[in-house]
This record gives structure tokens, sequence and C-alpha cells, in this order.
């Protein structure tokens, strides 16, 4: 009996802490967040802004877990750890040096729990993350697939022959109405006839 | 729990100049112009995941070696490094490949410290790790490629071979 009441309390500011953090997490409104099942990485971008960044306003304490939720009301828990080098044994990790990664877990409205890596540098991280009509081919995450980003172990191997010798197109100017470009004199130093428009 | 709004920035980022560029005039740029391949790579990024990643590894190449354009690739592309619990060991691989690439280029080699004892973790053998520092190495070398070519000099990994 006497152990069961040290347990308790032990253990009761530890529970109160997590429910204090539960409680008071900050719910963000982020009207640019598309679907958290189809764009988690909305989501995870426009967490990071909320801490690093120019328009950075979250602190420490605010910043440890809180709530993002976009304009069809769709709520996403976010909590954010950073990631430390550490040592010691199974389960039990002393930190010792910061690795500059952000590790963001969100758990989705649909249960699903992703987390992305973020690393530290100070720039405004894109808020939608893709442009709209990437949806298909960007593999950024159906609920299945959980949000894998460019690729799941099937693509392994689709980034590791680096082209360097990249064929660069050239500019196919009948396509830019209105383009000028310089045209070269033929042999005897004349410039071809221009054929002006009538219209103009 | 309390709501707060944070609806407005502070600071309007201005969109980048090139940001008005079609693609292929893009394109065309980035054959020598590190901020035209970092424009249309990050744009790229989910409708052709393969072509950001030439373009912004370029973009870090013509810029010597900058890694903010690696770093950027490396959240994007394979941020999600575990989903319901299950690590996603081929973004691990690719976010490894980067931030060693990165700490190649000088960058701080904590990342990539982190993610290879995570790599272990997963299970991934010591020889498929040298393999992917093999392909490091294929990338700096590429980049450096790019440098001679484009600018004429190795700024990166030392200018002796210039």
């Amino acid at each position: 009996m006497r152990s069961l009441l040290l347990m308790f309390v032990l253990l009761s500011p530890l529970a109160a802490d997590v429910c204090r953090a539960q409680a008071n997490s900050v719910n963000i409104l982020c009207s640019a967040c598309r679907d958290p099942h189809d764009y988690p990485n909305d989501f995870a971008n426009f967490a990071f802004n909320q801490i690093y960044g120019p328009d950075a306003w979250l602190d420490f304490d605010l910043a440890d877990d809180f709530y993002v939720t976009n304009l069809s009301n769709q709520r996403v828990y976010v909590d954010v750890d950073y990631v430390f080098l550490g040592f010691g044994f199974e389960g039990f990790r002393v930190p010792y040096w910061p690795t500059y990664i952000l590790k963001i877990t969100l758990a989705l409205p649909n249960g699903n729990l992703l987390s992305v890596y973020r690393s530290v540098f100070q720039t405004s991280l894109p808020v939608p993350s893709s442009n709209e009509s990437d949806q298909d081919d960007a593999g950024a995450g159906s609920s299945s697939s959980g949000g894998g980003d460019g690729g799941g172990d099937e693509d392994d191997e689709d980034y590791g022959d680096f082209d360097a010798d990249y064929e660069w197109d050239d500019i196919e100017f009948d396509e830019y109405e209105g383009s000028t470009w310089i045209e070269d004199p033929d042999e005897n130093g004349d410039f071809q006839d221009p054929d002006w428009c009538e219209e103009c | 729990m309390f709501s707060a709004h944070s609806c407005t920035p502070k600071h309007t980022a201005l969109p980048h100049p090139y940001a008005v560029y079609a693609d292929k005039t893009l394109a065309v740029m980035a054959y020598s112009d590190a901020d035209a391949a970092a424009v249309l790579g990050k744009r790229l990024i989910g409708k052709d995941n393969k072509e950001s990643f030439d373009l912004l590894i370029r973009a870090s190449a013509l810029d010597g070696g900058e890694i903010e354009h690696i770093a950027w690739l490396s959240d994007q592309l394979f941020g999600t490094i575990a989903v319901n619990g299950t690590p996603q060991v081929a973004n691990i691989k690719h976010q490894y490949e980067l931030a060693a690439l990165a700490a190649r280029l000088g960058g701080a080699p904590d990342k990539s410290t982190y993610l290879r004892n995570e790599l272990i973790k997963v299970g991934v053998s010591t020889d498929q790790i040298a393999s992917l520092d093999a392909r490091v190495e294929t990338l700096f070398e590429s980049m450096r490629g790019i440098q001679q070519t484009v600018l004429g000099e190795v700024i990166i990994g030392g200018r002796d071979d210039a």
C-alpha cells in the first residue's frame, strides 16, 4: 500500500504535466494547408515556420506540441522534438550533441502518425508544399502510404544516377509571342527584310 | 485550450524574381544560373522528383557548394521517416546520402552521424551503408564536374585541381 501511495505521489506531477501540456496546446489556423491526409507536408512545413524562419513566434514551451487546423476544420496534432546525438542503453539515452534536425510528429485526423525531419535553417518552408496540380504525381502521401514524400522502398535507387550531363533544351521561341531576338546578317552583311504585320 | 491565429506574416516574403519565368526558360538558364536551377528544382518537387533532385544538386554546385539547397531537397523530398512507427528506410537512406554530401561540402557532420546510427538501428548493413557512401562520392564528383564545366574552376573540395 505504501509503495502504491509512493508511486502515486511520484507520478502525479508527471501526469499533471502531460495533461497540462495537452490542455494548453495552442491551436493555430493554417489557411493555406490542404487536406492533411493528402498533403501532410503542408502541416509539417507550417509547423516548422512557426518555430524557425522569419515569422517564427512559438517559444520552446509552446512549440513542444500544438495543433494546426486548416480551413476545413481538420485538426492535426503536432509534436516537435529537437534531435540530439546520444549514447546510452536501450531505451535510455543521454543526449550530448545537437544534430540540427527537428523531428515533427503529426497525428492526422484518421489516426495515422507521421514522423518527418526538418533541418534547422533560417528560411520559410513553402505552404502549400507543392503545386495544386501536382497531387497525382507527388506521392506526397495518401493516408495508406502514410505521406511518404518522394518514394518508398520500391524507388530506392531512382536518385542514385545523378545526371551531370543533363541535356538542356533550347527555348522554342515560336511559343513565346512577342519575344525578340537578334538576327544575324547574311554573308554580305545585309539583313533579311522583315515581314511586317499589317495589323500593327 | 486556447487558440492563437497567425494569419498575417509579419514579413511579407517577396517571391524570387525568377518565379514568374516559365519552366522552359528556367531550364535553359539553369545551365549556369544557380538561382534558376533552385527555383525550377523547388517548383518541380512533386511533379518530377528526379529532375528536381538533379536541379537542386546542380544549384548547389553552381552556388559554390551551398548546402541549403541540399537541406531543402532532403526535407521536402525525403522528409517522412516513419509512418505509424514503421521506419521509411528508403527515405532515411536518401536523407543520409544528402546529409553526408552536405558534410562533404563543409557542413556539420552531426546529421549524417545520427542518420547513420538510425540506419544501423533499422537493420541496414554496413555494406549497404558503404554503397551509400560511394554514391555520395559520385554525387560530389558530379558537382565538381559541373563547376569545372560551367565555371571553369572547381571551388568545392579545394582549388588545387582547378
